[in-house]
């Protein structure tokens, strides 16, 4: 059995795990509500945004744009994987890894090469050296920022329009509550018509354009997909605070009750040595 | 006092200002071009640089801004940017 010593040392151990535990809820529950609210700011945005640019789509044929034509036969696809940077996140990553080899698996057939990109050190850590490699971005999610967004689509635009790449699609988790998030694909490239050109009145006759409506259309529709990686990167990171805010709470409380059982197993010790020490002195004095 | 209109400037991190304002100066393709009340109908690209905002008191606001899009319609004026903080009045101002 072990001693009292080492019930209270491990006891201590324990209350140090506790408190650290607890504060990185608290620290996840805050920055939750932070990405909450810029996801928030950027739907406004996005509302704008989208608003002129299918008032351009419908003023112009827009269809001759590169982003917004399909390839006849899809031959390699380019998968852009967000995940954490950081674990202690319960099962975040693990279900967007395990979504990934599922997506992969079952298109196969579908495709000649898949290759994969990551935002977030852990699906690349995951999937990394098993599969074709495009690009790993590093420090992007834990402070999604439109710049950030930038630098991936950058690479991946440029990937689809020298033609190294027919399609490009993204994996990543969404913020369905604190205890939920769900892995959902989207297509980023090309961009489906139907995401651009919805119900919208065109521009009246007497606008002034500058540069030409068409030219406008070609600089914002870039910004559409931006703004989608964007909002992917503000997704993954509310999901990933949620994820850690829960694990952390059933881990706090996991503490709480090993606390309390080895307080009960110290009390149980140090009284088998008190009546240990009463019985010796006892039968000491009786011998006497 | 001059007259005012109605200007929103938002980007992805939020609204950076929303009220009224008499006049703005933001880069376009060929270079600085002004904004004033009832403006024609207008929709132009906006290129990387400062964006100076007048409010109904006057007073100039500076703003480093990111590429974008202008809208102006019916008195009221839309700049979408990547990004716009506050800054100082750039040099030989």
């Amino acid at each position: 059995m072990p001693s009292i010593k080492e019930y209270t040392d491990k006891i201590a151990s324990l209350r140090n795990t506790h408190k650290m535990t607890r504060t990185m809820k608290m620290v996840s529950a805050s920055k939750l509500r932070k990405a909450q609210h810029a996801q928030r700011e950027a739907s406004r945005y996005a509302a704008a945004l989208s608003d002129v640019i299918s008032r351009l789509a419908a003023s112009v044929d827009s269809s001759a744009h590169p982003l917004l034509t399909p390839r006849e036969k899809p031959k390699r696809a380019l998968l852009v994987v967000f995940s954490s940077d950081k674990g202690l996140c319960g099962s975040f990553n693990h279900g967007v890894v395990k979504a990934a080899r599922a997506w992969m698996a079952e298109r196969k057939d579908r495709y000649e090469e898949i290759h994969l990109a990551y935002a977030g050190r852990r699906a690349y850590m995951a999937l990394g050296r098993r599969f074709p490699l495009r690009a790993h971005h590093e420090d992007v999610t834990a402070r999604p920022s439109f710049e950030g967004a930038q630098a991936i689509v950058d690479d991946f635009t440029e990937g689809f329009l020298d033609g190294t790449y027919d399609e490009v699609h993204l994996l990543y988790n969404t913020f369905k509550s604190a205890i939920s998030q769900k892995p959902i694909f989207l297509q980023a490239l090309p961009i489906e018509p139907a995401e651009v050109i919805h119900e919208a009145t065109k521009y009246e006759a007497n606008y002034t354009f500058e540069p030409s409506t068409k030219e406008l259309l070609a600089e914002l529709l870039p910004k559409t997909v931006t703004f989608k990686i964007y909002f992917a990167l503000l997704e993954n990171a509310a999901g990933e605070h949620g994820a850690r805010m829960s694990a952390m709470d059933s881990a706090t409380s996991n503490a709480e009750s090993m606390i309390d059982d080895y307080t009960l197993l110290r009390n149980r010790a140090r009284q088998a040595a008190i009546t240990t020490e009463l019985t010796e002195i006892i039968s000491g004095a009786e011998a006497l | 006092m001059a007259e005012t209109f109605d200007l929103r400037i938002l980007t992805p991190a939020g609204i950076t200002f929303e009220g009224p304002a008499t006049s703005l100066q933001a880069r376009g393709l060929d270079g600085y071009f002004g904004v004033l009340a009832h403006h024609t109908p207008l929709v132009a690209a906006l290129r990387p640089g400062h964006l100076m905002v007048r409010d109904g008191s006057g007073r100039e606001t500076w703003y480093e801004v990111g590429e974008g899009v202008i809208e102006t319609a019916h008195n009221k004026v839309n700049i979408l940017a990547d990004h716009a903080e506050p800054s100082s009045a750039p040099a030989g101002r």
